[in-house]
């Protein structure tokens, strides 16, 4: 995930993808916890007045007050890394106090030396934690969703991370959103296929290639996976 | 016409404001029931227990009830609608306002690798219809089926009585029932302020067809 570049005003994109049908946004602050700042909730209470989907936020999320300043500005589902791996505890309060069905996991994943580990930071530091391990603990805890990134393949466009995608099948039994590796629409198709993963989300496919979210699902449709169409569309 | 928000502890109604000002109503938060409005709405999220008790502890049932009962437009969203009902396994000792008859049971376990594990989170699809004898009376709302935004693990399974237009939806084959509306009151189960254009349309169709 190093080499991350500028790409726009977030407002604008969230803007024109929601114009384009997209399902829903996700919103990171992908620095958040390295410099201990918080000014998404400010954004998000812009972007909500004009957007009318679901808006998942995270980054810096290290208690249930910054939390709640988030689901406050607008945000439907808050998605925390980094403190959850330093502090697992956190998981549990911030379930008992939102429900699980707004707390996603998000979980930063790569192979090395025979084994998943998964990562914080955005993907700098490599936690000690093995990821079947993490996933059946963030279950306990009460997390009600998962965000999956392949950090081998996040920007690479290389296509899915099919083996990262089997194993949390194998030890998820929430709802799964994957994200890494995706340059076109047959690479979304092959994961969307089985039913094995509940959603896509894509970042480099839409800010950087340009693509059109209306295009993609209207390529889905015609490859048979059932896609949510906006009225007068 | 102004659109009264209940805002009891903790429930976000920020999405809901937006999306009532964006089809063009005015909104007033209410954090106690201290005026009358023409429209009421009661948003929520989280816990049906502690939800309950909270409206419980507060001046609003006795608020809502009479405001039903001047037949005046009544719209609870997500656990809004729940609390408009008796009882939900989610907290079997709690009660909520009990204007539906009805309980609120939690959506099935998925029984094959295909079916989906709750919560049910994300797009569902929701067909509405009208029910029971007073159909000559309800309008069609057919051409707003489409795809609604979910997020929730307990659901309604079974019509309450006198009601006058549903929706069904389905999670892992079975039935819910995420729209209900008898009299001037109902009850969503997903969040139209959060499915795209196609839910500010619904929304717009319900609150215009009460009002």
């Amino acid at each position: 995930m190093e080499g991350v570049q500028d790409v726009g005003d977030p407002i604008e994109l969230c803007q024109r993808y929601f114009n384009q049908g997209a399902d829903e946004i996700i919103l990171m602050d992908t620095v958040a916890s390295l410099y201990q700042r918080i000014e998404l909730p400010g954004i998000i209470s812009e972007l909500v007045k004009d957007i009318f989907i679901p808006i998942c936020a995270g980054g810096g999320i290290n208690s249930c007050q910054s939390a709640e300043n988030l689901f406050h500005a607008g945000a439907d589902k808050v998605c925390i890394n980094t403190s959850a791996i330093e502090n697992p505890r956190l998981l549990v309060e911030l379930s008992k106090e939102f429900g699980a069905q707004s707390i996603v996991l998000q979980v930063d994943a790569r192979y090395i030396k025979g084994k998943w580990r998964i990562f914080s930071n955005s993907g700098r530091d490599m936690s000690i934690i093995e990821l079947s391990s993490w996933l059946e603990m963030a279950q306990e805890a009460g997390v009600g969703e998962l965000l999956i990134t392949s950090i081998e393949k996040d920007g690479t466009g290389r296509g899915p991370d099919y083996p990262l995608i089997e194993i949390v099948k194998e030890y998820a039994n929430i709802p799964i959103i994957y994200g890494g590796g995706i340059s076109n629409t047959k690479h979304i198709f092959s994961v969307l296929k089985n039913k094995q993963i509940d959603a896509i989300s894509l970042a480099t496919f839409l800010h950087i290639d340009n693509t059109n979210i209306t295009n993609i699902k209207s390529d889905l449709k015609n490859m048979g996976i059932i896609v949510r169409e906006e009225i007068g569309q | 016409m102004k659109v009264g928000i209940i805002s009891f502890g903790g429930s976000n109604i920020t999405s809901v404001i937006n999306a009532v000002h964006k089809i063009g109503y005015k909104t007033i938060e209410l954090n106690k029931p201290d005026r009358k409005v023409d429209f009421l709405m009661m948003p929520g999220v989280g816990n049906f227990g502690t939800a309950a008790r909270k409206l419980d502890d507060s001046d609003f049932p006795e608020y809502i009830r009479n405001h039903i009962k001047e037949g005046k437009p009544m719209m609870g969203i997500c656990l809004g609608m729940q609390l408009l009902f008796e009882t939900s396994a989610e907290d079997e000792s709690a009660q909520g306002l009990s204007y539906y008859k009805g309980h609120f049971e939690k959506i099935p376990e998925p029984m094959s690798l295909d079916q989906r594990s709750p919560p049910n989170i994300g797009y569902n699809f929701v067909e509405f219809t009208s029910h029971g004898s007073e159909s000559s009376v309800a309008i069609d709302l057919s051409y707003l089926n489409g795809y609604y935004y979910f997020l929730h693990s307990y659901a309604l399974s079974k019509i309450p009585m006198g009601t006058k237009m549903i929706g069904i939806s389905e999670f892992n084959n079975k039935k819910i029932i995420p729209f209900v509306l008898k009299e001037n009151t109902c009850g969503i189960q997903f969040h139209p302020e959060r499915s795209g254009l196609r839910g500010l349309k619904f929304l717009s169709k319900i609150i215009n067809m009460l009002k």
